[in-house]
């Protein structure tokens, strides 16, 4: 792909020669940077995929992103009017585009490697400039037109084709609002933040979008539902003069319609007139001001951003380590383990997604109200919250499995080299740490939504739920460790071996249902919540108990 | 011996005002290796930066191969090799594919670009991983690239920022070789480290730099003789204010017990 982007600025070589630009080099520079492209790890590209070694990594975005773009674009056959559906796909274009410049480009914009290799070059800074522009105007487009190819197919068909030239040109109209959206949330943070600061707050964003994706793949066969809903939005509502989408929907329904009434005049203006606005103003005053912070976060760097922990900050870990362990050693790694997942970016990344999760799980349980078919009264009545808190346990699996990740990997030597006869009490320190750190909040918070619906009387059931949730994941360890690992201590990108992962599955797949249905058996009897307490807690302190027992010569 | 690079009243401050270069004077004449040493925050790899074009703020005269660094910048870096403290690469990319691209930047052939890569990588030792993506090697292997990078068009002045981080004992004793050798072949060397035996050993002359000004500027011989100290450690220890390691060790030496 990246010769066929060569190809086509190698015919408009003679407009960039005369815009002063040294095209051989250019040329240079936006290969590369097409062929890095191919070998980074694109947010919208699965783990499975970021994991493995290709070189055709932007292809496989693109289709992503045309398969998206094509749910999306079914829209155009659900939604009543061109006008509703045009506003729902253009909008999405806008988010998408603008959520990709910030997640896949912010690593390259703040990466200051780009300027220590360049500056010292023989190159102009035009030259440069345009080849950073061409770079990534060439990406956007291609993002662009990925997206929109099914939806402008779908409008062809259902709209006619003379109307899909309209369509296309306002896609990019709607890219130039995303690019604007994208430089003014960059301008905010890093007006107010340090260069770590904006990584940081870069990472919530791709975790953010990271829920969305994982979310939305259970929300949208749901929304279809809501077509209904949808059936009377005919006319141009107060609300579509403040959703720049609709302003690019409306000029298109103005065509369609032939309708030149005010409402889609004033939508038409806004939809010309304001993106050219809104980009001459970002060019003028804001990239201006950002590449000069961004130049000052380069040169100043350490000073700024230096991350002061302060002893007052430190709250009640000392108290709670203290409180839930029983040596130095199993204290030490405690505090080790719940520092590390709650500072390192990358720890975050890889695991707070899977806070997703619980978003579908919202929708099997509230999604027959919400489409109508169900009251409340009536899923009161049944056993449905069983079904969240035995699904919730995968989010403690995933959570504590993530702990024997690190990119800092190689620091585990410190556990060979100190004096630690009992390995256990490093397992269950990290074990402790992650259960209570992470797992615990996101099981009340949970639970305080389950209670909202069921009440009180689940109280027994959720505590069953909680120490299942404990007992299964220590289980998990003893399944998946058949070599003992210690905390912290394997390279991320390493896969777990294919047999002991499956096995794993395979027991939580048979276990998650058949507990779930033994406690739903127990609900039918009185006290049978509180059995299902004891149950797992005998459990869980049995695996705890037999966690003593591990020697060294069990670890790699 | 003509001068090649020669910096007059040398300012230049951060962003918030405050200096970090005060007024550096220095002549550098063609063919000789000077040692730019300092402590930590003294200005060294902002005065490099400077003499490469990437600072344009600062006030001051700087002329590099008697061109005037502000208006002829460009000139100058065809000229110019640099090799950075940390190393900064495009790590997905293979080393050949890195210095085809640092090669090109400098309008080299394809095909000089190509024979230079594999004769260099080989000589350095990377031959058997000229097609590996570099965010595999180890950081004395990456910095091995870096020296490459920085010397491919062969430049006739080379700006050195820690050569040596991360490599063997036996790829230092090398670099070392090819830095003699350079010079013999009339390069200029500007080379900025911590590594003090080294600097005392392969410079010409030395420059000291603290807080943002030359405090010493002289062969190894002449700082010796007026510091009355045997070795650069105590001579940039002494001018540096910082003689107090002796009881600072004590000190340490009691906190552990």
């Amino acid at each position: 792909m990246t010769s066929s982007i060569l190809w086509l600025l190698d015919r408009l070589q003679g407009l960039f020669r005369m815009l002063g630009v040294d095209y051989a080099m250019m040329r240079n520079i936006v290969e590369v940077k097409f062929t890095m492209d191919n070998r980074r790890n694109h947010a919208s590209l699965g783990k499975r995929y970021q994991e493995k070694e290709s070189s055709q990594r932007l292809l496989m975005v693109y289709g992503i992103n045309a398969l998206l773009g094509g749910l999306i674009g079914s829209f155009l056959f659900i939604a009543p009017s061109l006008l509703l559906a045009l506003t729902i796909v253009l909008g999405y274009v806008i988010a998408w585009v603008a959520l990709t410049l910030i997640t896949d480009y912010s690593e390259l914009l703040l990466d200051t490697t780009d300027n220590l290799i360049l500056l010292p070059r023989p190159v102009s800074d035009r030259t440069v400039w345009m080849a950073r522009l061409v770079h990534l105007t060439g990406y956007i487009t291609l993002l662009t037109l990925s997206i929109i190819l099914l939806p402008t197919v779908f409008v062809g068909i259902k709209y006619g084709w003379v109307i899909v030239p309209v369509f296309v040109l306002l896609s990019l109209q709607a890219v130039l609002i995303a690019v604007f959206l994208t430089t003014l949330l960059y301008m905010l943070v890093v007006r107010f933040s340090s260069q770590e600061r904006v990584k940081d707050i870069i990472s919530y964003i791709q975790i953010a979008m990271s829920i969305f994706f994982t979310a939305g793949y259970q929300i949208m066969p749901r929304m279809i539902r809501f077509g209904e809903v949808m059936e009377a939005e005919h006319s141009i509502r107060t609300w579509y003069y403040a959703v720049p989408s609709a302003w690019l929907a409306g000029l298109v329904d103005m065509f369609y319609q032939r309708q030149y009434d005010t409402p889609h005049l004033i939508l038409s203006a806004l939809a010309i007139l304001v993106p050219p606005a809104l980009i001459y103003v970002n060019s003028k005053y804001l990239a201006p001001s950002f590449t000069k912070k961004l130049a000052g976060l380069a040169s100043t760097g350490s000073e700024e951003d230096k991350v002061v922990v302060e002893k007052s900050r430190r709250g009640l870990l000392p108290w709670l380590a203290e409180a839930v362990t029983n040596s130095p050693a199993e204290r030490a790694t405690f505090e080790l383990s719940w520092n590390i997942t709650g500072r390192d970016r990358r720890f975050k990344m890889r695991t707070y997604p899977a806070m997703g999760s619980i978003v579908p799980l919202l929708f099997v349980i509230i999604g027959p109200v919400l489409n109508g078919r169900q009251s409340f009264d009536q899923i009161r009545e049944g056993a449905l919250y069983l079904v969240g808190i035995y699904v919730l346990q995968v989010v403690a699996g995933t959570f504590y499995a993530n702990t024997y990740q690190s990119d800092d990997y190689k620091a585990s030597w410190v556990y060979d080299a100190a004096p630690v006869a009992d390995p256990s009490e490093l397992i269950l320190g990290n074990f402790k740490a992650a259960i209570l750190k992470f797992y615990t909040p996101f099981y009340l918070v949970s639970s305080v939504l389950l209670l909202s619906i069921w009440g009180w009387h689940i109280i027994d059931d959720l505590l069953a739920g909680y120490l299942f949730a404990l007992f299964v994941t220590s289980l998990e360890a003893w399944v998946k460790n058949s070599n003992w690992k210690v905390p912290f201590s394997q390279e991320p990108k390493v896969k777990a071996e294919a047999g002991r992962t499956t096995l794993m599955l395979i027991m939580i797949m048979l276990v998650l249902p058949v507990c779930g249905l033994i406690h739903w058996g127990a609900t039918k009897v009185p006290g049978g919540g509180l059995f299902m307490v004891l149950l797992y807690g005998v459990l869980l302190w049995s695996t705890l108990k037999s966690y003593r027992r591990l020697r060294w010569s069990q670890f790699e | 011996m003509s001068t090649v690079i020669s910096i007059e009243n040398l300012q230049n401050s951060y962003g918030d005002g405050q200096l970090v270069l005060k007024g550096i004077n220095l002549e550098v004449q063609a063919g000789e290796i000077i040692g730019y040493i300092g402590p930590n925050g003294a200005g060294k790899s902002t005065t490099i930066k400077i003499l490469l074009g990437m600072i344009p703020s600062f006030t001051g005269e700087v002329r590099v191969l008697g061109q005037d660094i502000r208006t002829e910048a460009m000139e100058i870096k065809k000229q110019v090799g640099y090799v950075p403290e940390n190393a900064a690469l495009y790590e997905v990319l293979t080393p050949v594919e890195y210095l085809t691209f640092i090669g090109r930047l400098y309008s080299m052939s394809d095909a000089v670009i190509q024979r230079k890569a594999e004769d260099l990588l080989h000589l350095v030792g990377l031959s058997n991983h000229i097609n590996s993506r570099m965010n595999t090697f180890s950081k004395g292997m990456r910095q091995k690239v870096l020296l490459i990078s920085g010397l491919i068009h062969n430049p006739e002045i080379i700006f050195l920022d820690e050569p040596l981080s991360g490599l063997d004992a036996n790829a230092v004793i090398l670099v070392k070789e090819i830095l003699a050798q350079l010079k013999t072949a009339g390069k200029t060397i500007f080379y900025s480290s911590h590594i003090m035996d080294v600097v005392e050993k392969i410079s010409d002359r030395i420059v000291i730099i603290n807080q943002g000004q030359v405090i010493a500027n002289g062969s190894f011989e002449e700082l010796k003789a007026q510091a009355h100290s045997g070795s650069l450690e105590r001579i940039f220890q002494g001018l540096t204010g910082d003689d107090t390691t002796q009881s600072k060790a004590s000190e340490f030496l009691q906190a552990l017990q």
